[in-house]
């Protein structure tokens, strides 16, 4: 099925507005929710987070006061949106179980992007990514045994997603520099490359979002500590998804690829949410965002003189898909677990040379303890074991087995911190 | 290159008087609708496509130009060796890609992005980089800038071979192959030698960057017909 949103009529933006009891949907019960089905709304929350700063951004830049109502027309439009999306998370699913979906969408979203990323360099952008969010996957998941005993995260996922330890997260502090990847060149590159980061940096800025604000909600030092450590990363990756975005994109480009994106999510989804009051919520939206595309292309058209259709495909061929990526993460564990980065580069971190400031900040910001280290030390002598769910066999890297289980093997990276 | 130097101080004030006029643009929805259905019989025609290759129309050119100067005026602007760096480090991962590749059609596909990537880059060195180099005599040896002309002229021959076949025909991965190799030469006697020399000289790398990021957008904008 193939589908070009700039041929479909929308919702006329005058029409879009909601009222406060249309806002405030119903939300889903968290215990027969789809995990993929919660995915799917933490991903949309984030895109209609990212559209609305885009937009406030662009704003700012704006010297047509003609031109900033009709974004802020557009913006209110998708603030709606956002409540409406974020608002079917339940109030009785904890902070600590939104987590984990949030990191359950890190991983399986960056896994499907990898695999359709056409560019070979951003795919290993993506794959190196995707390794340091399984592995919160895996101290969260820890820190829920240990202070919500009686559920387990394997049930919040759904036992679609692996949970044991990825490139373990105390070596991923790296020096915020060596977090600078290399810019692809919208104007040569595929359109999906374009959608694949956009997507990507909206999911992961939104998770920095989330532990930024809620990481100071739990009582216990151990929790609030690992919530500080790993909104960082997210911060990192931040950096990371957003320096592969073409800087010489025009504010205009950038909106019209922001709208189109939307509705490639949106058309995604809808075909996959098997809850049908959730699947009227994408199609509605979908249909809004085909209108918020067409004014962002009137605009590029009125004010670059530009069509934007030229810079745009025919068509959206093939969805955004959540779907099972275990043996795929199982191959990219194996063969890259102890990459590191320097600058635009990934390396092993075996062949860091000794002085490389990776070690310093390494130094710095490790030397007080390390609460990704503490939560899985603490479920170790509390619980007896640390928590994981590894439905196809031990982990890929014999380093990261249980100690009991690796005969002594080690990451490279845990040799080379200890020499 | 007295031309050159004119258009560029022209295309200045056209980037400043450009994005006033952009950002100024329609006072009333009723005036939006009528200019734009005035500029619609305006407006560039969509190029036509021949032997895959775009004809480039004035009105294209223009449109690429605005373009280039609305963003040039909105990015912190780039050192033009570390922007030209970063070209070489792009074009030299196209080539790993290829090494990678089976498939003719997706071999096809990268090479058409390597010369696309490739003649833009070789352009905006000539035009640029390479007469700028030759001003600052002092601090640049000339051999240097007259070797990488020499340089972009051999691949800028293997590139038209590699344009005129289909990927699949005797000798398309030798020459793609080939023209790595120069490239990677190229690269390193840029980045080890005529680099570090304009780094030492008077010329604004800055200023330079912000020209070749211009040039670089006009050109991929016209060339790949996304204006």
């Amino acid at each position: 099925m193939t589908f070009n949103p700039l041929q479909e009529r929308g919702i006329p933006i005058e029409r879009q507005f909601r009222n406060w009891s249309e806002l405030n949907v119903a939300p889903y019960d968290k215990e027969s929710v789809h995990p993929f089905s919660r995915c799917r709304g933490i991903v949309m929350n984030g895109a209609e987070m990212e559209a609305i700063w885009f937009s406030h951004n662009m704003a700012r830049h704006t010297a047509d006061p003609q031109i900033k109502q009709q974004l802020a027309l557009v913006r209110r439009a998708e603030a709606q949106q956002q409540k409406a999306i974020n608002w079917l998370i339940p109030g009785d699913e904890t902070t600590l179980e939104v987590t984990i979906g949030y990191e359950q969408v890190a991983v399986d979203l960056t896994a499907w992007i990898a695999r359709h990323e056409p560019d070979a360099y951003l795919r290993q952008v993506y794959e190196f990514g995707l390794l340091e969010d399984f592995d919160h996957l895996y101290r969260y998941a820890n820190l829920m045994a240990l202070t919500e005993g009686d559920k387990k995260a394997e049930q919040i996922v759904g036992g679609l997603t692996e949970i044991t330890p990825g490139r373990p997260t105390i070596f991923e502090h790296r020096d915020p520099r060596d977090e600078i990847r290399r810019p692809m060149t919208a104007l040569a590159a595929e359109t999906q490359s374009v959608l694949n980061a956009l997507t990507v940096m909206a999911a992961e800025q939104q998770t920095m979002n989330f532990y930024m604000t809620i990481g100071n909600r739990p009582q216990e030092p151990l929790a609030r500590g690992l919530y500080a450590e790993i909104a960082e990363i997210e911060e990192q990756h931040v950096s990371h998804y957003e320096s592969i975005l073409d800087p010489t994109a025009s504010w205009l480009t950038n909106l019209v690829l922001h709208e189109y994106n939307e509705c490639w999510l949106y058309w995604s989804f809808m075909q996959q949410e098997p809850d049908a009051r959730v699947k009227a919520l994408y199609e509605l939206h979908l249909n809004m965002e085909i209108e918020h595309l067409r004014l962002a292309c009137e605009m590029m058209r009125q004010v670059e003189n530009r069509d934007p259709a030229e810079m745009l495909p025919k068509a959206m061929t093939e969805p955004l898909m959540f779907q099972d990526n275990k043996a795929y993460l199982r191959q990219v564990l194996g063969a890259q677990v102890d990459l590191t980065a320097s600058e635009d580069r990934f390396l092993p971190i075996g062949e860091l040379p000794r002085d490389h400031r990776y070690f310093a900040y390494q130094a710095k910001v490790n030397e007080g303890g390390v609460p990704s280290e503490q939560v899985i030390d603490a479920a170790k002598s509390r619980l007896g074991r640390d928590y994981r769910f590894e439905s196809e066999g031990p982990n890929p890297a014999e380093g990261l087995r249980r100690d009991d289980e690796r005969n002594g093997a080690k990451t490279q990276y845990a040799e080379r911190l200890a020499a | 290159m007295a031309r050159r130097t004119q258009t560029k101080s022209k295309s200045r004030t056209a980037a400043r008087a450009g994005t006033k006029r952009a950002a100024t643009t329609r006072r009333k929805p009723a005036a939006a609708s009528r200019s734009a259905t005035r500029r619609k019989s305006a407006a560039p025609r969509k190029p036509a496509r021949r032997r895959g290759r775009l004809t480039v129309t004035p009105a294209m050119k223009k449109i690429a130009r605005q373009m280039s100067q609305m963003v040039a005026e909105q990015t912190v602007p780039a050192d033009a060796t570390a922007l030209l760096k970063q070209d070489h480090r792009e074009v030299e991962s196209f080539f790993e890609q290829y090494e990678q590749l089976d498939s003719k059609a997706e071999k096809g596909k990268l090479a058409a992005k390597i010369c696309l990537m490739l003649t833009v880059h070789a352009m905006i060195e000539e035009e640029l980089l390479y007469p700028a180099a030759h001003e600052e005599s002092e601090a640049v040896e000339s051999d240097l800038v007259d070797e990488a002309i020499v340089e972009h002229a051999s691949a800028k021959q293997l590139i038209a071979e590699i344009e005129a076949m289909k990927p699949g025909e005797e000798l398309y991965d030798a020459k793609v192959k080939v023209l790595g190799e120069y490239v990677k030469h190229h690269v390193k006697e840029e980045e080890n030698e005529l680099f570090p020399q304009l780094q030492d000289s008077e010329l604004d790398l800055r200023e330079l960057g912000e020209k070749l990021m211009q040039r670089k957008i006009e050109l991929l904008a016209q060339m790949t017909g996304k204006a």
